[in-house]
């Protein structure tokens, strides 16, 4: 069968994709950046004359830290719980059939296709003063008057875990999906019991998928406006909200684009050393996998000799 | 009293019944082969002695010790899985010990004990590769050497030859062979081919709708098929329909637009309607009529077709109503043509009788 695509082909065929990207998402950045480094002046706005102000500004800035710290800490936590949440859901859906796999992936892309409005008047039914929570505490005389229970970094990472779970589920069950019952099935006949073989086998072989949702979830986090400016209220901010309060309601494009810029290079650093520690482990137990297995066959060649 | 003794196995997957009054025994070191074709319940009952299907009725007993609710990874039974199921996150080294791991032995036994294994398959320099840098006969030593290196009571090979080209096919039969009678482990193998079975097996059980039909040396089935099933699964076979009358002591088989036969008696045929069967093998053709033989049948019919075919001839012979399929590995005596008239015959042992069924059942 002849049907190779030349080199020209491919060019050709990805030519739409890259003129979108290129006009769409790279020229923006490359301008995004070219501003973090301009002037700013009150008057005229973006004044073309570069220099590193808006940089040590922000870095010296503790109130601008503390958000960006923050930020980078509940996207971790939200990364985790979703982990720890998503885990067992994608175990269900991948077992479940039918109806029932329906039925839950509704529930875990209802947040997705929910209006940010709907969605905080539902959080403040269910967590405000006045709310369902307290008012099932009080009842229940677990405390003696309504708690705030919205505003702060538990809510933000409540909120956050609802809504980008679903990506770390469909992640995790894509991978559950490709693995073969018959390697379970292969390990509990060599002695594993139902738990040890999902450690040894099922775990490991699931890692991939795990991989791809924490970084899902942790970039989608990281840059999350809605969610955490609705739960996190007037104290507990998020740095995607300075941006936007720089550049929209300050007019400050030349700060909002080096914070920008700076919480870019936050995500991909962190992004870039968890991978690298991920290569770093493969890379040791290849290693002394390796030793294993080669320390026995020159054996054999030593006594063959 | 024998090694493996499986009693009345029934089960069903909602309505459908899928093993019925399953029941068979093997003796220490002998290797029953499950024959049947997909959906005859070889692999469930494969599933149910390793404990992965919890059957409904019946029991399992491995040396006297009822396996009945002892989950998968107590029973001590290997398992060569049809696609060999070797862990692709590990090498083969590791893949191999996995099961010596679970049972807590030693590094320094483990390591010994893997590498005897690898040599057992020849395959010792490939204990750091993984699975996936493995050609599928590799693949499928490597499947062998884990499940043993366990020491299991039990060997399960499920369709051991069926993810193999058809060369690698012949030379892992042999192979495969060697190991199982070297190591002489109790197996139960189960496979759909028939050629696979009669090669390994000690003895096959040919299954069919669930229950087993026949169990038997390689040979009796072959020559004795218990019913028009096993007949027609193992080997090819001419059937005719005759009715059974006893004449003259012997008992007599008519097959209308044939002829009438002498048959040897069969104990599972009852009443006198029967079907016939003759292997194509077994009919010797000649252009003269040979002089009436004692212990001999003959019929008469026309060539149809020849096809020379390497190794034997097969030769399409028109008797009335009947076609039969005719294999000689020599040249018939005479010089036979299309339109030719010849006279088949076979010895009366080899005309076999098994139980009326629907022909084409």
């Amino acid at each position: 069968m002849h049907n190779r695509i030349s080199a020209r082909g491919w060019l050709l065929l990805l030519l739409p994709s890259l003129a979108v990207l290129g006009l769409l998402y790279v020229g923006p950045v490359i301008n995004l950046v070219r501003i973090s480094f301009a002037h700013h002046d009150p008057q005229v706005g973006v004044v073309a004359n570069y220099h590193l102000t808006n940089y040590l500004e922000l870095i010296r800035d503790d109130f601008y830290l503390e958000v960006l710290w923050r930020t980078i800490r509940l996207s971790v936590l939200t990364t985790l719980f979703s982990a720890l949440l998503g885990y067992p859901i994608a175990v269900y859906i991948t077992r479940a059939t039918g109806w029932r796999q329906t039925l839950m992936f509704i529930i875990l892309l209802m947040p997705l296709v929910t209006s940010v409005t709907v969605m905080s008047y539902g959080w403040l039914i269910l967590l405000g003063r006045n709310g369902i929570l307290n008012t099932i505490f009080l009842w229940l005389s677990l405390i003696d008057r309504p708690q705030q229970l919205m505003y702060n970094e538990t809510a933000i990472v409540v909120g956050l875990v609802h809504v980008l779970v679903v990506f770390m589920v469909i992640s995790i069950a894509a991978s559950l999906q490709s693995i073969d019952q018959s390697w379970v099935r292969a390990a509990r006949s060599l002695g594993a019991s139902s738990s040890i073989a999902f450690r040894t086998i099922t775990l490991p072989l699931s890692l991939p998928g795990l991989r791809t949702g924490a970084l899902l979830v942790f970039v989608l986090s990281m840059s999350a406006y809605a969610t955490p400016t609705l739960l996190g209220g007037t104290r507990y901010k998020f740095l995607s909200y300075l941006v936007y309060q720089q550049a929209i309601s300050l007019y400050n494009w030349p700060r909002g684009a080096a914070m920008a810029v700076l919480l870019l290079i936050a995500t991909t650093a962190l992004m870039a050393l968890a991978s690298a520690y991920g290569q770093f482990r493969t890379i040791r137990s290849r290693a002394r996998l390796g030793s294993i297995a080669a320390e026995p066959s020159t054996r054999i060649v030593r006594s063959a000799a | 009293m024998s090694y493996l003794r499986v009693s009345d196995l029934e089960h069903a997957y909602g309505t459908h019944r899928v093993l019925e009054d399953v029941s068979f025994s093997i003796d220490e070191g002998e290797r029953l082969c499950l024959l049947g074709p997909s959906g005859c319940g070889k692999t469930t009952t494969l599933q149910v002695l390793a404990g992965f299907v919890k059957p409904n009725k019946g029991s399992v007993e491995v040396k006297g010790e009822r396996l009945e609710g002892m989950p998968p990874e107590k029973r001590n039974i290997g398992i060569m899985f049809q696609n060999y199921a070797l862990f692709p996150h590990m090498s083969v080294f590791e893949n191999v010990a996995f099961g010596l791991r679970m049972r807590g032995v030693e590094k320094e036994e483990i390591r010994k004990r893997v590498m005897e294994a690898l040599q057992l398959v020849r395959l010792p320099h490939a204990a750091a590769k993984r699975p996936v840098q493995l050609s599928g006969g590799e693949q499928q030593r490597i499947a062998f050497a884990r499940a043993v290196v366990i020491r299991p009571n039990l060997l399960l090979l499920d369709e051991p030859f069926s993810n193999l080209d058809a060369r690698l096919r012949l030379e892992m039969r042999t192979e495969l062979l060697d190991l199982l009678r070297n190591l002489s482990i109790a197996t139960v193998m189960v496979t759909h081919d028939q050629e696979e079975a009669m090669a390994i097996a000690d003895r096959i059980a040919v299954m069919h709708r669930g229950r087993i039909e026949q169990v038997g040396t390689p040979s009796q089935i072959y020559s004795h098929p218990a019913s028009l099933f096993v007949g027609r699964f193992i080997g090819e076979s001419n059937v005719f329909d005759a009715s059974l009358r006893t004449g003259g002591g012997e008992l007599i088989a008519s097959v209308e637009g044939l002829g009438e036969f002498s048959v040897p008696h069969n104990p599972a045929v009852k009443g006198n309607a029967a079907q016939l069967m003759v292997r194509p093998e077994h009919i010797t053709l000649s252009s003269v009529a040979p002089a009436a033989e004692e212990g001999r049948n003959s019929a008469y019919g026309t060539v149809e077709q020849h096809m020379f075919l390497g190794h034997r001839s097969e030769w399409i012979i028109r008797s009335g109503p009947h076609r039969i399929t005719v294999w000689q590995s020599g040249k018939p005596e005479g010089d036979l043509r299309p339109g030719d008239d010849v006279t088949l015959s076979w010895p009366k042992e080899n005309t076999l009788i098994v139980p009326a069924e629907r022909a084409h059942a």
